[in-house]
């Protein structure tokens, strides 16, 4: 048969024979149980004696990797071995008192009575040492391990703090406790990943954060089961209530300042160990559109650039469906001189503006795809090629007429001007939504898009709090922060739609 | 996801039907469109309308990269305007559009038939607004007239629209757009009165524009039941404009005590009617303030002294009053009520208008009218005595 060839394919051999799978929960904590769980993993596993009377005998167990041995040897080891007092001890028992009541030379010891946490702390990093009889460990925090240097973040900023969030939680940790120092500042830990089990900080301000929204972020949290390795994806998308929505419900930023700056505001971050980002609920719409410059600049020039990032987000959302619609369904919208020019610009061109516009936008999304995925000497060839291909070239070989080449250029900057991405990447999909219904039925095809977008905002919550709440209120203090930045004295209360316990931010400034 | 696919599937086929025939009415692609900023309407042949439409469009030229200005005349007669703008779509190489409509020229011809019929096909159309400028051309038919003004380097619109902006420098004419024309026309107390230009030659121009004309923006036409009745032009106009308080600028030559001309620049003017009734008897005031500043004096007198300056204001007085009882005398004469004494009448005694609206056309042509001028003379702009002066 011709198909024979097809259907000899080779196939990947069905497993039938399973490891079995180990259950810690019922082990008892032994150095043979131990051994047996992490004979497979590239720990350390070393059998040594104490020369008290009798020999005791214990498990010393690290990950090479992740520990600092030269710590193993002088905190650890020399002191366990090379000690008067314990030469003298009688049994197992005696010993494990010992060392209980801080004996080593170590400031950070934990008792450990499950196998469970003891491992869990061999594969974190730490170093344990287990007696048998006793069925007892103790782990030391001895980890170290190569990790990356705190460096400027990539979302810049001129004036304001250059320190970034880097993989390691504990370095993060230290970040934010530099920045708030208060004993109200919680964080909590959990562990998420079934194999990965990674560390994930829950960091709050008690008696300013909403207690509601810190157990519905911890409940939310805690019911992740993921196989897979964990990322920010995992996090926000178990934090999103309405998972349809394109728009991002939870605001991601690798910048301490502004991290610390909403956890003082009374919202509610995550970290993850191993990823520089950090996730903060709940937002509303007016997170996205803050840049962190806003503050250190002059209240008027601060305003007037949050006011214009307002209108950009118009122009980059609306203005190619806009111009369709003016082009095709209604020229008398458009002054005569610029009427006439624009349909001589665009004789000889066979396209419709329409498609025009979509081809342009299409290529305009190829082009940021092209230039993100590959490296930045190449990326940027790419957008020089794409910027004279698509722009001049195009243009003279009558594909596409001047006016739409402008138009796309200015919503592809106007879109560059949105201070979050994944709210710009929203606003992306939206852009051709609009432009589609504007293209059937002009200017009311735009209006009706444009209601189906606010009914779209108007519909998420993130975390009981409504996206557009700033908006929709009618105090005033809640307008002072969104369309413009008025001047710090009067930033008196927290936001309002968090439902903080304690509302007043600040006593103002001197008046 | 039921509904979530259907939209899906509505929106392609809304896109995919707009790419196709005419599913979607009123779509048209720009470059379609023969964009009308002129148009002229005549009488025709037997009581048809002969219809003048002039369009501005650009030629590129891929070669050099230039594009060139081109206007297209064209001309067609019809029984209606409407069949006319229908056939015109079946010889135009383009979709004729009218939303861009600046000017709407009417002979004299057509318009001493009636104004309203050739407009009511602007004001009806959905694609047309009300912004368009009513123009009655005085002495060749509207077609003539484009074709006459019409050059390679400025097109009819464009002259227009320039004399037009200037028109308050003289304050001859003003702009009266097609709906200013309609609350004139539904008005009972008011006669309408349009722009009117003339064609002079006064430019000359390259070799191709020989024997081309400019247009002159003079006065006004003035119509009685929506005929034309006759013009009012130059200072006659300005009669016109000072009494319904629409005097931008202008100049009021006068002399000083030795014959010597000043020119006197208008910049400020405010003019109320007040119609008055005394013992049954009607009358009407109309009250002037205006201020001025010489702008010109061919003398080499000290002219800035009090009663230098009270002998300017007594001429400018003189003047205006000449100006506005001209206008009035022609008004009264032709029983047209453009002045809209009517008006100014109705609204202040809205009861005793009764007694008169019937018979306001007799009435009106011998209501006593009365000027009252206040002139002021504020400055002398750079200099104040003349470079000759000498002071004794």
């Amino acid at each position: 048969m011709v198909f024979d060839r097809f259907l000899k394919r080779k196939k990947l051999p069905e497993e039938t024979v399973f490891s079995e799978p180990i259950d810690l929960g019922k082990m008892q904590l032994t150095m043979k149980n131990v051994k047996e769980v992490l004979k497979k993993s590239d720990a350390v596993l070393r059998e040594s004696v104490i020369f008290a009377e009798t020999e005791i005998p214990f498990l010393l167990c690290f990950i090479n990797e992740l520990t600092d041995k030269q710590m193993v040897s002088e905190y650890i080891l020399q002191p366990l071995l090379d000690n008067k007092k314990i030469d003298q001890m009688k049994n197992e028992k005696e010993v494990v008192q010992y060392i209980k009541k801080g004996g080593l030379y170590f400031c950070q010891q934990t008792i450990r009575h499950h196998i469970n946490d003891a491992v869990t702390d061999i594969l974190n990093g730490y170093t344990v040492i287990i007696f048998d009889k006793e069925k007892i460990a103790f782990s030391f925090n001895t980890k170290e391990f190569a990790r990356r240097n705190i460096e400027e973040p990539s979302e810049n900023i001129v004036k304001g703090s250059k320190d970034s969030f880097v993989e390691s939680l504990k370095d993060n940790k230290g970040t934010i406790r530099r920045k708030i120092r208060t004993y109200n500042l919680v964080m909590d830990e959990l562990t998420i990943g079934e194999q990965s089990r990674v560390p994930v900080a829950i960091i709050y301000i008690d008696g300013i954060a909403n207690k509601a929204i810190v157990e519905e972020v911890k409940k939310k949290i805690g019911l992740i089961h993921v196989a897979s390795s964990v990322s920010v994806g995992t996090i926000q998308e178990a934090l999103v209530e309405r998972n349809m929505s394109i728009f991002p419900q939870v605001f991601t930023t690798e910048r301490a300042d502004i991290f610390c700056a909403d956890i003082i505001e009374g919202r509610v971050g995550v970290l993850i160990d191993g990823i520089p980002v950090a996730l903060l609920v709940p937002v509303t719409i007016a997170s996205f559109l803050q840049a962190p410059e806003d503050y250190s600049q002059n209240y008027v020039t601060g305003s007037l650039l949050r006011f214009l990032r307002y209108v950009l987000m118009l122009v980059t959302l609306l203005l190619p469906g806009f111009y369709i619609s003016i082009t095709t369904f209604h020229p008398e919208m458009i002054p005569t001189e610029l009427a006439v020019s624009i349909a001589a610009s665009k004789e000889g061109v066979p396209f419709p503006i329409f498609v025009e516009v979509m081809l342009m936008l299409v290529a305009f999304e190829i082009l940021i795809e092209a230039g993100v995925r590959l490296p930045k000497p190449i990326g940027q060839a790419v957008s020089i090629v794409g910027a004279l291909v698509v722009g001049e070239a195009a243009v003279n070989a009558k594909f596409v007429s001047p006016g739409v080449v402008m138009v796309i250029a200015i919503t592809a900057i106007a879109s560059y001007t949105m201070p979050s991405q994944d709210f710009s990447n929203a606003l992306r999909v939206w852009r051709f939504i609009l432009a589609l219904l504007a293209s059937a039925i002009g200017l009311f095809g735009l209006s009706i898009g444009g209601i189906l977008f606010v009914h779209g905002l108007a519909s998420i919550e993130s975390i009981g709090v409504p996206y557009l709440a700033p908006f929709a209120g009618t105090k005033k203090s809640e307008w002072l922060d969104t369309m413009v930045r008025a001047p710090m004295k009067y930033h008196l209360l927290r936001p309002l739609f968090l439902k903080s316990p304690n509302t007043k931010k600040s006593r103002g400034g001197q008046r | 996801m039921k509904k979530i696919i259907i939209g899906i599937l509505t929106l392609c086929v809304m896109v995919l039907a707009c790419s196709c025939a005419e599913v979607v009415k009123g779509r048209r692609e720009i470059d379609h469109n023969l964009f009308i900023q002129t148009a002229a309407f005549d009488k025709g042949e037997s009581d048809r309308v002969r219809v003048t439409i002039i369009s501005k469009s650009m030629h590129s030229d891929a070669a050099t990269e230039m594009s060139e200005k081109e206007a297209h005349i064209l001309t067609h007669e019809g029984q209606t305007i409407f069949e006319v703008s229908k056939e015109f779509d079946g010889f135009a190489s383009k979709d004729v559009f009218w939303g861009h409509l600046e000017f709407v020229i009417i002979s004299e011809e057509a318009a001493k038939e009636g104004l309203l019929k050739y407009i009511d096909f602007i004001i009806r159309d959905h694609e047309l607004r009300l912004t368009p400028v009513v123009i009655i051309v005085r002495g060749v038919t509207g077609e003539e007239m484009i074709r006459k003004i019409n050059t390679s380097m400025f097109d009819v619109s464009e002259k227009l629209d320039n004399i037009f902006e200037d028109a308050g420098l003289l304050s001859y004419s003003s702009e009266i757009t097609l709906a200013d024309i309609i609350s004139m026309a539904t008005s009972e107390y008011t006669c309408i009165h349009v722009p009117t230009i003339k064609l002079v030659q006064k430019t000359e121009g390259g070799e191709e524009d020989k024997g081309k004309y400019d247009p002159y923006l003079d006065g006004y036409a003035v119509f009685k039941n929506e005929k034309l009745v006759g013009y009012v032009t130059e200072k006659k106009a300005r009669g016109l404009n000072w009494i319904l308080n629409k005097i931008d600028s202008g100049v009021i030559v006068v002399k000083d005590k030795e014959d010597q001309e000043i020119s006197m620049e208008i910049i400020d003017s405010k003019t109320k009617l007040i119609p008055q009734i005394s013992e049954g008897k009607l009358s009407i005031t109309v009250e002037i303030k205006m201020s001025s500043n010489i702008a010109e004096y061919e003398g080499s007198q000290n002219i800035f002294t009090e009663s230098a300056i009270d002998h300017i204001k007594q001429q400018i007085k003189d003047q205006i009053e000449i100006e506005v009882k001209d206008a009035v005398k022609y008004a009264q004469e032709k029983g047209s009520d453009f002045l809209q004494f009517g008006n100014a009448v109705y609204h202040k005694y809205p009861i005793k208008w009764d007694a008169y609206k019937d018979n306001w056309e007799e009435e009106f042509k011998n209501v006593p009218v009365k000027v009252s001028v206040k002139a002021r003379v504020n400055r002398t702009y750079v200099i104040k005595d003349p470079i000759g002066y000498r002071e004794k």
